[in-house]
């Protein structure tokens, strides 16, 4: 397992906007490359994606993992994806932690908890806690 | 994006300030994204933010059935 900081520079990820071409890169690097990458309406697909909050342009990254949604700033889904992760799975889970702070990481984030629960095997609550720690400790 | 500097429980926060997206063209090629808050902007500013605020407050892990 690396760290987030190592992780941020073995693919080259840089404090500033991340695009989807960026994170389909880093995606087909760790062998996730059946995870899908949807603007904030979707139609979404597929158990694990890579979301962005604006309808047609870029804001925000966000992920969900199955059950499992994951917003580096803690808030909570949108509606049209909780409804979707709810039907799927009779329920959704999702972190209040603020991660992000003063910087523009939230794809570099969201590939990163990819990483530690899909390719290490971490479960999703101790991955967060763990990116959480690694930020603030 | 601009962040505004709060302070809760004696501890530092940085929260984004909402800013109103202007429509543009759909046919986007390239999407980028730093860290805005988009799901919030069609709701009251003020609203948003101390709904925000008091997501902000409060550290864990939530269910949604």
């Amino acid at each position: 397992m690396i760290t987030f900081n190592d992780f941020v520079q073995k693919f080259n990820l840089k404090n500033k906007a991340t695009s989807n071409i960026k994170i389909h890169q880093v995606l087909n690097s760790i062998g996730l490359d059946n995870v899908g990458i949807y603007l904030r309406d979707g139609p979404f697909k597929t158990d694990i994606g890579i979301v962005n909050l604006h309808p047609n342009r870029g804001s925000h990254w966000i992920l969900y993992i199955d059950e499992n949604y994951f917003d580096s700033y803690g808030c909570v889904p949108p509606k049209k994806l909780s409804n979707f992760i709810i039907k799927r799975n009779g329920y959704c889970l999702y972190s209040e932690y603020q991660i992000q702070k003063n910087d523009s990481f939230c794809g570099s984030y969201v590939l990163y908890i990819l990483y530690l629960t899909k390719v290490i095997g971490i479960d999703y609550k101790c991955a967060v806690l763990n990116l959480y720690y690694q930020r603030f400790s | 994006m601009t962040l505004r500097k709060i302070t809760i429980d004696n501890s530092v926060r940085y929260i984004p300030i909402f800013e109103k997206i202007k429509e543009t063209d759909n046919k986007p090629k390239k999407i980028k994204a730093s860290g805005s808050l988009p799901h919030k902007q069609n709701k009251n500013t003020s609203q948003n933010n101390k709904k925000f605020l008091k997501n902000v407050a409060a550290s864990g892990f939530k269910y949604l059935k």
